[in-house]
């Protein structure tokens, strides 16, 4: 039976015994956080099929019977652990795509060693990526992929695209991709060229460390770190809140080094001088030109990006070449756009929906 | 008649905590977009890597006296030893996997399974 009109309002009472109901809980639940361990993220089966130095090709055990014909190459962000991707059953990218009948694959980076730090966008670009594409083809025996680009791994993605127009990329997919460097206003003030001096920085650390990364990042929510602790006390009830803050947490703190060189020149090229949207972006001397990428695109940008803002990722739409291209603004931020709740609901079946009748 | 419902202290205390983050997020995001915040965050920078400079020189310098390798050097052996490790496992696996194939021990790890490449996208639903 239902109860006909609104549930009428609790009264002061029943607010106060909720109240004192979650503040017992958040004692009691506040001492297994402390002393349980944290969750295991990035557990999906897999084979790990290359690994060299800071880079690694890990292939996902099927999930289906019958997978499309495309494989799927996952690009990671190089200051960021790829198990965001692959949080925890359920809530994990890898999973659902395996699921929907992908064969998944993915490029992730271990922290690079000092004797790396010559590596440079090159390296990334003209040996990783098409190292990992090849290993694929062997893999698979297709001769075609999709490659999909997070945040700097998007970035990665459409330069090899864009100097391997005629190779084997079926589509190309990214997320939060930034391309117009001037528009990352707060990374541009943080890495200002006037006092900024990034040759100083690698020639005395080697690589650029994670620390410093990580505080440049917490710098562009100063308030964050406490207002979600002050959050977490609030919520310490709530084993969904908790479960989920303690991988978040857990992600955003595991920030990898930058190999010196590529810190340089990423710095010089991108942000500095801005070269992939005002022209004359080289990757070791080769001229990129994004126009050359003519598979079908699909970027999705957030829209409450804090760390790549939609004015610095929404003109890589205009400059692909492709004539089946789309850009697609979802609610969310830049992390909960591709994990989390908000993912699952929105860019994941957007994402298999896209990809279903380009994958066979 | 319904009754008015009562204030929650609780929301109100989250409300706030809303407003405190955006106000403060949004000045510390106008405090860095200052010139002045940039040199003296830079400033502050330099005068550290500097000191570390001097420290990582003198130490370099003292441990090569000594003939010994620095704790960077010997992290980057344990990884690579990590990594020489994995891959002698795989080797290990693909070669049990072989040795398997030709009737000797069963392989230590389940083969990686080869599902057929024929999917093709469910049918779209029709608009009602």
């Amino acid at each position: 039976m239902s109860g006909g009109g609104a549930a009428p309002a609790p009264d002061l009472i029943d607010q106060a015994r909720i109240a004192f109901d979650r503040a017992l809980q958040r004692n009691i639940k506040g001492i297994g956080y402390f002393t349980s361990p944290a969750p295991v993220l990035g557990a999906s089966p897999k084979d790990v099929l290359i690994q060299r130095g800071t880079m690694n090709l890990y292939h996902y055990r099927p999930m289906a019977d019958e997978v499309y014909r495309v494989p799927l190459l996952l690009v990671m962000a190089t200051t960021n652990r790829g198990y965001v991707f692959d949080m925890v059953p359920g809530q994990s990218l890898v999973e659902f795509l395996l699921k929907a009948g992908y064969d998944v694959f993915m490029l992730d980076w271990s922290p690079p060693r000092a004797d790396e730090k010559h590596l440079g966008l090159a390296d990334y670009v003209l040996d990783f990526i098409p190292a990992c594409v090849a290993r694929i083809a062997e893999e698979t025996g297709e001769d075609e992929l999709t490659v999909v680009g997070y945040c700097f791994g998007g970035v990665l993605s459409v330069l090899w695209a864009a100097l391997h127009a005629d190779g084997p990329m079926k589509n190309l997919v990214c997320f939060t991709t930034p391309v117009d460097f001037s528009r990352m206003e707060l990374f541009q003030a943080w890495a200002d060229k006037r006092f900024f001096d990034v040759d100083r920085l690698i020639d005395t650390f080697g690589n650029c460390p994670a620390d410093m990364l990580y505080a440049a990042f917490d710098l562009l929510r100063p308030a964050g770190r406490i207002a979600g602790n002050i959050r977490l006390w609030d919520n310490m009830w709530n084993d969904d809140f908790v479960k989920s803050y303690r991988m978040f947490d857990r992600w955003t703190s595991d920030m990898l080094p930058l190999a010196g060189q590529y810190f340089r020149e990423t710095t010089r090229q991108l942000i500095w001088d801005n070269q992939l949207m005002e022209g004359g972006m080289t990757v070791a001397g080769r001229p990129v030109d994004l126009a050359r990428i003519t598979a079908p695109f699909l970027h999705v940008v957030a829209e409450h990006d804090h760390i790549v803002p939609y004015a610095a990722s929404h003109p890589l739409i205009d400059k692909v070449g492709s004539t089946d291209k789309e850009e697609v603004v979802l609610k969310g931020g830049h992390v909960s756009l591709v994990a989390g709740a908000n993912a699952i609901r929105r860019l994941w079946p957007r994402l298999d929906e896209w990809l279903q009748e380009r994958s066979t | 008649m319904a009754s008015p419902t009562p204030p929650d202290p609780a929301a109100f205390f989250r409300d706030m905590l809303g407003q405190w983050e955006n106000a403060a997020n949004e000045f510390g995001a106008n405090l860095m977009k200052s010139g002045e915040f940039a040199r003296t965050v830079q400033g502050a920078t330099t005068i550290s890597l500097k000191a570390q400079e001097a420290a990582h020189e003198a130490m370099s310098r003292a441990l090569a006296a000594a003939n010994m390798p620095s704790r960077g050097e010997v992290a980057d052996i344990a990884a690579r030893l990590q990594g020489v490790e994995e891959r002698l496992a795989r080797i290990e696996a693909l070669l049990s996997a072989l040795a398997g194939d030709r009737g000797a021990s069963a392989p230590a790890t389940p083969a990686r399974p080869k599902p057929k490449r024929t999917k093709v996208p469910p049918p779209r639903k029709k608009p009602a």
